[in-house]
């Protein structure tokens, strides 16, 4: 179908002229702004559909964040690693707080414009044998009377946090004082079995308040959740079919230009076989097409792959 | 046009020789499966996600049907340069694409014009 291969015939046509002088004739030049009219049109649609994207991706990652808080438990069980989907949603823990001794801090914490560390705390939960690490709030020093491990049971609400991702295999031998929060380093410091999360606590519901308390720490931002993908391929379709109007003009004023005048090889034989009819007929063309201006679309549309093919 | 009786043209002095035959074929084909596609869409998963409340089937039939549709819009101005339609008719069969039953009338007619049958 490309008009690239073009027989030599057109080459002798005496009256070939620039690409730009058919390009600036009236018919061509106002396909042109029809066709860039369409493609900006396109884009924007494009554009738009990008736009539902992101406010989707938006809400939807907002929502998380926002739901009720559901028990722990329901979101994964201690045997699973954490789901990306649990991560930064709002939970329930109920249990017991563990061992004093096996409070943890991490260190070069900000808070507000102060450095400290996070106070991280077990909760023995109350059904599965095993505890989840509860970063319990933020401490100036780890002497700060806040940091005071609670005894007793608790009822708390806070938010799904994943292990961070900085390597501190070193950190177990620190002692008390870690580099990063990380389930993996934590469950060599204990001797029970660990939930693959942490929860940033926001409120105990009920039990003891420690007072004073360590200051709440804000949860982490909920990640991305994607959605509205179908948006972000409606989007590259505009644009494509922008680029694709474009793409039909210069084809066919490139068409339109190869030959202006139908009469020198055009296909318009009426035998069906030949791919390759004679130049015979279409007088009633040759004549109209000596005015540089009038090509008519149907003339000048050649079906060039007829002919080559 | 000089065209003269011929059956197999009937309602065009367009000559339809292999190479027309080939897009012809590669547009008839691309164009029922766009319709198909369309139907699905309209019928089956635009009420499933608007009135079911289950978008999977949009999120999945919704992007293919534009892919899908960029194919037939490649073979329908393949067609249209082998066979040097009018502009606006180029237009039309676009726009056949995007309304259902549309694209299978278009096809019928063009088939009509071109072989005849």
């Amino acid at each position: 179908m490309s008009a690239g291969d073009d027989t030599g015939s057109r080459e002798v046509r005496p009256d070939r002229r620039p690409l730009w002088r058919t390009v600036l004739t009236p018919r061509w030049f106002g396909l042109l702004l029809l066709a860039l009219a369409i493609a900006a049109g396109m884009s924007a649609m494009g554009v738009w559909q990008l736009d539902v994207y992101h406010s989707k991706t938006a809400a939807a990652t907002a929502k998380r964040a926002e739901g009720a808080p559901v028990p722990l438990q329901s979101l994964f069980s201690i045997d699973e690693g954490l789901p990306a989907k649990a991560v930064g949603r709002r939970v329930m823990v109920e249990g017991t707080w563990g061992r004093p001794a096996d409070q943890l801090f991490i260190a070069d914490r900000r808070q507000g414009s102060a450095d400290g560390f996070w106070v991280v705390s077990p909760v023995m939960l109350s059904d599965s044998g095993g505890a989840v690490m509860v970063v319990r709030g933020w401490v100036p020093t780890v002497s700060d009377p806040a940091a005071a491990a609670p005894r007793g049971s608790v009822r708390l609400t806070g938010a799904v946090a994943a292990s961070e991702a900085a390597d501190s295999s070193g950190d177990a031998a620190k002692g008390r004082v870690l580099s990063s929060l990380r389930i993996p380093t934590i469950v060599h410091l204990v001797d029970y079995r660990l939930y693959d999360a942490f929860v940033i606590q926001s409120s105990v519901e009920s039990g003891v308040v420690p007072s004073p308390a360590p200051a709440v720490v804000p949860p982490p931002a909920p990640p991305t959740d994607h959605a509205g993908l179908r948006n972000i391929a409606y989007a590259f379709q505009w644009w494509v079919f922008a680029a694709f109007t474009l793409w039909m003009w210069a084809k066919i004023v490139l068409d339109a230009h190869r030959d202006p005048n139908p009469e020198s090889d055009q296909d318009t034989q009426p035998n069906p076989t030949s791919p390759d009819p004679p130049p015979a007929e279409a007088s009633a063309e040759s004549s109209a097409a000596s005015s540089v201006a009038d090509d008519q679309v149907e003339e000048s549309v050649d079906s060039s792959g007829t002919v080559s093919a | 046009m000089t065209s003269p009786a011929d059956p197999a043209t009937s309602a065009s002095s367009q000559p339809v020789t292999p190479a027309v035959r080939g897009a012809l074929t590669r547009y008839r084909v691309i164009a029922y499966v766009v319709g198909v596609m369309l139907l699905l869409l309209v019928f089956v998963a635009m009420p499933l996600k608007y009135f079911a409340d289950s978008p999977g089937a949009v999120n999945v039939i919704g992007p293919l049907h534009g892919f899908l549709y960029m194919v037939y819009l490649l073979a329908t101005f393949d067609l249209f340069r082998r066979v040097r339609w009018s502009f606006p008719r180029l237009i039309m069969m676009a726009l056949a694409g995007t309304i259902p039953f549309l694209s299978f009338y278009a096809e019928r007619k063009t088939t009509h014009e071109l072989l005849g049958h």
